[in-house]
């Protein structure tokens, strides 16, 4: 076992694999029982089973998955949720809303497997591997640092730019992704917050100002996710330094497949896009660099009215999260201010 | 290495399926998957397949709004406060500023929703809502550019009937006889639907040049079609209608001289069966409905189309004793509610001042004319209104269902300060009297909420001076007053922002 292995615990059932920002919110980790054997093991059976499993998939090809029942894809998942490796067994359930849903269906199953398997090959390698990538294959099974194994963290503090904020629904949870970037280092960040029913989210972060707060990030190979430990008034952003942004796409690609490389199950990731211009081409929605090179806007997104309306048709500088395929807009800038992009309410 | 694509072949068909079936197939394809995946996502380049570019948005001479103004927009967009809205584009139109450029989409949406603001966003929009507009197939109508037949046809050619409508109405705000030659170009082709809306956009801009083509559309089939033209021609004193039914009037009304002490009076002999003429001029058998009878209904429809230059002429009396003799005959109501309509729609003023000034019953009660109103200018409204008022020594200050309340919700315009000044003292006074009044006051409630819109919001601070302490006891006051105080500092707000320094 890695030496940072003692940091980790099971998060409760219902977390699946959230985490929640702030101290105070994440009273629901339980902090005994750090990774005793028998959940190792019980990890280590449910993975083997998940193996044996993607090899019977592949054995009989995946054009055939297109018909299996909704219990075909419930029976690895239900053992990981036993084995409390919650995020995985997400992972695996979402699959079941692949198949025949789109075109290029096959591509997109195939690239989930892929991070499947290579999550099974490395968890049987565990005890070999740097304690930060440990860290990152006990996030992707769905094991989160307790509050007090943060505490052990450095704590970094700076002016953190709030870049914007994404909401998604997963299983039943809403949960929001929000991305920081600290002015004088270029250091980013990603919150992760789960809504409460009655109180919403816990902290507030205001689009295009400056929260000056001490953060924790979460161990990994490559740190993003962090928490905010204390955090102070918002105030206005002041200049930004082009540096902290990418010169081109091309760039910002390259910026993330090395952080793939360290970290291959980081799902997503900021890019700051400078100089990008939106446009529209059949309904369809891209940003083009100066060197008339494109990435397609996530059609998922609400169509960004308010993006093109900011840019006139010229160039502004971007912040977006990226999924290793799609852009999703969060904030641009404007004049030297960073603002929001609120989506169109069309009735 | 298999390349992406075969590999995603290999694996739709399974391991079982290949030529050479071996040990660890699966678990070999799953390593070459995951590592063409991660060689795709790592290395993932940016496209180069679109190219061209779109022409960024010219640049516009109008200084950009006051952030504060913009603020006090964006806080409202997604409120239901129309009125705002409205008057916030005014105010922006008026002060020659362009709406800040995140707010462009939203206002064309708005624009493109609402009838009521269509208009003036579309005078609201600077270069780069101009721009916007083609890029979103529903904000068609922001595309029009009135100088330009191709922008006009695209709209008429593929718009929906609203959009349609719109172009055309601009266009007679621009240009009233190129207007018309849309109209008459897309007439034969266009659904019953579409030809009542056009009837209605000819209103505004109504001259004699659309004489011919309206004279023309009285042969139509539709008595619907038919009706709306004859309304349109009966405001053109000088039409061939109008000369029709002037003759019709001569020959159908009488005047009765005063006897004794009878007054005089008017009298109809109407026909007994309806003429082919005045069939085809959209005269038609009368929809007995409310207080009046057959002849009432007959001689409403009759007057309301006639000019009424005829009546001076045909009873050689002057205008006031003809309005008297109308007052005193049976058929009062159908006299004076058609004079009113006719002196509205031919804009004439002399008629109307007579009647409102002359006869202030016409705007209530049966005669319920008050529309007449909206032909004065907003000075003149004001003048009449503080007639019907009184001086402050004439009693109760302001009845509830009173002709000056009537006069009151007429006057949708942007008050004088002066007559702003004299109604709210009015109101006060009345306030102060009514404690031991226990009628309910709904209309007056209403009629002072609809104030708050028109009230020049300069004078909010006297307002509350004078209002405020006057309802301080009163629950059934408080209400009404505290929400007429809260649309005026909205407003003062407003207006305060737009004067902000940029």
């Amino acid at each position: 076992m890695g030496p940072s292995a003692a940091l980790w615990q099971k998060p409760g059932l219902q977390c699946a694999g959230v985490v929640l920002s702030g101290p105070g919110q994440r009273d629901w980790i339980i902090s005994s029982q750090t990774t005793s054997p028998r959940r190792r093991q019980d990890v280590a059976a449910g993975l083997q089973e998940l193996e044996l499993w993607l090899h019977d998939l592949l054995r009989g090809g995946i054009a055939q998955v297109q018909h299996q029942p909704a219990e075909y894809w419930q029976g690895p998942a239900g053992r990981l949720v036993d084995a409390q490796a919650v995020s995985l067994a997400r992972q695996v359930r979402n699959l079941a809303q692949l198949p025949g849903r789109s075109a290029d269906w096959p591509e997109r199953l195939l690239l989930e497997l892929s991070e499947i398997h290579l999550l099974i090959q490395a968890y049987k390698q565990f005890d070999q591997l740097e304690p930060g990538l440990q860290a990152d294959i006990h996030w992707a099974i769905g094991w989160v640092p307790s509050d007090a194994a943060l505490r052990h963290q450095p704590q970094v503090a700076g002016r953190w730019l709030v870049l914007g904020s994404r909401e998604s629904k997963e299983v039943g949870q809403h949960l929001r992704r929000s991305y920081l970037l600290e002015m004088a280092t270029g250091r980013l960040a990603q919150i992760t917050e789960q809504k409460q029913a009655r109180t919403g989210y816990e902290t507030d972060f205001p689009v295009g100002l400056v929260l000056p707060a001490t953060l924790v990030y979460y161990p990994s190979n490559a740190p993003l996710r962090a928490a905010v430990m204390t955090a102070g008034e918002p105030e206005p952003a002041g200049t930004f330094n082009p540096a902290w942004s990418q010169p081109d796409l091309r760039a910002a690609l390259a910026a993330f497949g090395a952080i793939l490389s360290q970290n291959p199950w980081q799902r997503q990731y900021p890019l700051i896009l400078r100089e990008v211009t939106p446009l529209q081409r059949q309904n369809a929605w891209y940003v083009a660099d100066q060197r008339g090179e494109w990435l397609a806007i996530d059609p998922g997104c609400p169509e960004p009215w308010t993006l093109l309306a900011y840019s006139g048709g010229r160039p502004l500088t971007l912040a977006a999260e990226w999924n290793g395929e799609l852009l999703w807009p969060l904030s641009a800038c404007v004049d030297d201010r960073w603002v929001e992009l609120r989506p169109l309410k069309v009735r | 290495m298999n390349s992406w694509h075969d590999l995603v072949q290999k694996a739709l068909l399974g391991t079982e399926r290949q030529p050479e079936v071996t040990a660890g197939a699966e678990q070999a394809l799953l390593a070459d998957i995951t590592h063409q995946a991660y060689r795709r996502r790592a290395g993932a380049r940016p496209d180069l397949r679109l190219g061209g570019w779109d022409s960024p948005a010219p640049a516009d001479k109008r200084p950009p709004c006051t952030p504060e103004a913009a603020a006090l927009l964006g806080a409202n967009l997604s409120s239901s406060k129309t009125w705002l809205i409205q008057e916030w584009l005014e105010l922006a139109r008026q002060r020659g500023v362009r709406p800040a450029a995140d707010q462009l989409p939203e206002l064309l949406e708005m624009g493109r929703r609402s009838r009521a603001l269509r208009q003036l966003v579309f005078a609201t929009l600077d270069a780069r809502g101009r721009w916007l507009a083609p890029q979103r197939s529903e904000w068609l109508y922001a595309t029009l550019d009135v100088t330009d037949d191709r922008s006009v046809q695209a709209i008429l050619d593929s718009g929906l009937a609203a959009e349609q409508q719109f172009v055309v109405q601009q266009l007679r705000l621009h240009d009233p006889d190129r207007a018309r030659g849309w109209i008459e170009r897309i007439w034969p082709d266009a659904n019953s639907r579409l030809r009542m809306l056009m009837l209605d956009l000819m209103g505004p801009g109504l001259s004699m040049s659309d004489e011919p083509f309206l004279e023309g559309l009285l042969d139509e089939e539709s008595l619907g079609v038919r009706r709306r033209v004859a309304d349109l021609l009966s405001r053109l004193p000088e039409s061939r209608l109008a000369g029709r039914m002037a003759a019709r009037a001569r020959r159908y009304l009488r005047w009765v001289p005063a006897q004794g002490r009878t007054p005089a009076t008017i009298a109809l002999q109407p026909p007994a069966q309806l003429s082919e003429s005045e069939l085809r001029d959209g005269l038609a058998e009368p929809v007995r409905q409310g207080q009046l009878n057959r002849q009432g209904w007959q001689l409403l429809n009759f007057l309301r189309a006639t000019p009424l230059w005829v009546w001076t002429e045909h009873f050689p009396y002057p205008l006031e004793e003809i309005i008297a003799a109308g007052l005193a005959s049976e058929l009062d109501v159908s006299l004076i509610r058609g004079w009113a309509t006719a002196a509205e729609r031919q804009e004439n003023l002399a008629w109307a001042e007579a009647l409102l000034f002359g006869c202030p019953e016409i705007v209530e009660g049966r005669y319920a004319s008050a529309s007449l109103l909206q032909i004065l200018s907003p000075a003149g409204r004001e003048q009449l209104t503080l007639f019907y008022v009184g001086q402050p020594d004439d009693g109760p200050a302001i009845k509830r269902y009173g002709r000056e309340t009537t006069a009151l919700r007429e006057c949708k315009h942007s008050w004088s300060e002066p007559f702003a000044r004299r109604i709210l003292e009015r109101f006060g006074t009345y306030l102060s009297d009514s404690q031991q009044d226990g009628l309910p006051q709904l209309n007056l409630q209403r009629t002072l909420r609809q104030m708050a819109y028109y009230f020049p919001p300069a004078l909010l601070p006297e307002c509350q001076q004078q209002l405020q302490p006057l309802v301080a006891g009163q629950k059934r006051w408080q209400g009404p007053v505290n929400g007429f105080l809260r649309i005026l500092e909205t407003r003062a707000s407003l207006y305060d922002a737009f004067l902000k320094e940029n």
